[in-house]
């Protein structure tokens, strides 16, 4: 499916089944640790990794968004962090092979293609959900949030005119994303004792607040 | 499925995402149009994307979507609404190795600073509609991509045992067929037996058997539409055909001696017509005209015994053209 290495570098270990994860995951649930998001839950709404989830287990991926909004104002004192829309082309281009013998034929789909393309597609979910009744079970859902960190200048120019390290940068921005996809402090997601010193040398205002000997404590308590 | 940026070089790769999967059990709806809504259960992984870029530097991105043989799923994407609600933009059918490369439009939102020194000067009601409209299209900055298995969906709603109709390939694909092609209703298919006992061939056999009978409903209806239409095109040429030879009788005839009757004239005319007709086409349409079945006409599809002889006839057109 999506090409999701979770590994950007060999900083991060954000595998689920770290166990310090997983034993923050389990406080978490038991609110016996404080949010680490910027924005209070709204009532009936109870943040949990990867989004929130209200009482009565439904996720609200339109929250993403706006908790990676605070933390990018909070966090992100060069104000390069920019949240991004994606959308989808009006020509699609389609590679089909209208039987074995043939070969592969490649096409343009204009808008009007993509509009029946659409309606053939709804007719047959149509059809397989029962006009609604019964559920479809067998799918995976992939819910993207983008961002982009924009540096003004070139690599030369701003390394040297902007005295900008922005290798540095990008590890600031994989961890504040990190963090809140995974709804997890920064801290917890460097498994590296050095890295992790070296990280809240770098960026104290988002390591620094949290000390992971204290977290590990309280979940083992 | 997998989305691709251009690198350094020039070629396009994967990008990488951080992913992490939900262990919560989603109940996702899905509106299809005002009446349906469809309603999806299944694994759901959250992905953080990071892009930069320097200067003014845009990367162009694909969604690449392919389809093994004989395999086939329902790739429906859009923008993720409310409490949990998918609100789909587009959906495609992908088998049998289609590919589709689908372009990503990408559209940056000041930062949140940028944005708050943009409005510092606004009065209040106008601060106030730009914030909500900020946040309009913070919500909308969700892209939610589905992959939805037909096969296995096919099965539950059949009430097939799993993977039942893996190695069902015609089966499939004639349901495909009729769901999409002629919104045949659902439940006119489903195995439907009161025997428990029954093996997965048999429930199979059973399905088939239901396929079998709506096809055969639909084959006698377009064989039905097929002779209606054949017919109607051969009243519409047999007007034509005797407005035409009414209209030349005289002609043919004065040429001819008068001594032809009204088939050997229709005759005539028609032969003469075939040996002039410019397309294809036209003869095709003549030639089924001349050799139609007596039932059909409606009168002897022979010239009578006093009709003129063929070669006399094609003789005679170049003397209407003449004329």
């Amino acid at each position: 499916m999506l090409s999701a290495a979770s590994e950007t570098n060999d900083l991060f270990s954000m595998t689920a089944a770290s166990p310090q994860l997983q034993a923050y995951d389990m406080a978490h649930q038991a609110n016996k640790l404080p949010s680490s998001k910027a924005e209070p839950p709204s009532p009936g709404v109870q943040e949990s990794v990867g989004g929130t989830v209200t009482n009565e287990g439904v996720v609200d991926f339109t929250m993403m968004p706006k908790i990676i909004d605070s933390v990018i104002e909070k966090h992100d004192a060069d104000n390069a962090l920019r949240s991004t829309l994606i959308k989808t082309s009006d020509s699609w281009t389609r590679k089909r092979q209208e039987n074995l013998l043939t070969k592969i034929q490649s096409s343009t789909l204009g808008a009007s293609d993509i509009k029946s393309e659409k309606d053939h597609a709804f007719d047959l979910l149509d059809a397989l959900s029962h006009s609604g009744s019964l559920p479809i079970s067998y799918l995976e859902l992939h819910v993207i949030i983008f961002v982009t960190h924009c540096f003004e200048k070139d690599v030369m120019g701003t390394v040297i005119q902007d005295n900008i390290n922005p290798i540095g940068k990008l590890e600031m921005t994989a961890l504040l994303i990190a963090s809140t996809i995974h709804g997890v402090p920064a801290n917890l997601l460097v498994c590296n004792g050095g890295e992790l010193s070296r990280l809240s040398a770098s960026f104290p205002a988002l390591l620094e607040a949290f000390e992971t000997d204290d977290r590990v404590e309280s979940v083992e308590t | 499925l997998n989305i691709e940026g251009a690198n350094g070089d020039g070629e396009m790769e994967p990008i990488d995402t951080l992913a992490r999967e939900l262990e919560t059990t989603l109940s996702l709806k899905v509106p299809l149009n005002a009446a349906t809504t469809i309603e999806l259960k299944g694994k759901t992984y959250l992905h953080g994307w990071i892009q930069h870029r320097f200067q003014r530097n845009h990367k162009s991105y694909n969604l690449i979507a392919g389809a093994r043989q004989f395999s086939s799923f329902v790739l429906v994407f859009g923008t993720m609404v409310g409490l949990a609600q998918l609100k789909p933009k587009e959906a495609i059918i992908l088998q049998n190795k289609d590919e589709v490369i689908i372009p990503l439009l990408l559209n940056e939102l000041p930062t949140a600073n940028e944005f708050k020194d943009a409005i510092k000067l606004l009065s209040p009601e106008q601060q106030r509609f730009a914030k909500a409209f900020r946040s309009m299209q913070l919500d909308s900055s969700v892209f939610g991509v589905c992959v939805i298995q037909i096969k296995s969906q096919l099965e539950e709603l059949l009430g097939l045992p799993l993977d039942a109709l893996t190695k069902e390939m015609k089966l499939t694909q004639e349901l495909m067929e009729l769901f999409v092609e002629y919104q045949v209703p659902s439940d006119l298919l489903p195995y439907d037996s009161d025997d428990e006992n029954l093996n997965v061939k048999d429930k199979v056999d059973n399905v088939k058997s239901h396929v079998q009978a709506v096809l055969d409903v639909i084959g006698n209806a377009k064989t039905k539409q097929l002779e209606n239409q054949a017919m109607g095109a051969y009243l519409a040429f047999d007007s034509y055909v005797e407005e035409q030879y009414n209209s030349g009788r005289t002609m043919a005839s004065g040429y001819c001696g008068g001594s032809i009757d009204s088939d050997g004239g229709r005759h005539a005319f028609l032969s003469a017509a075939m040996s002039k007709g410019r397309s294809g086409g036209v003869r095709q349409c003549l030639a089924k005209q001349m050799r139609r079945p007596e039932q059909m006409r409606g009168r002897t599809a022979h010239p009578p015994a006093h009709a003129p002889e063929p070669r006399r006839q094609l003789q005679a057109a170049p003397a209407r053209s003449e004329r």
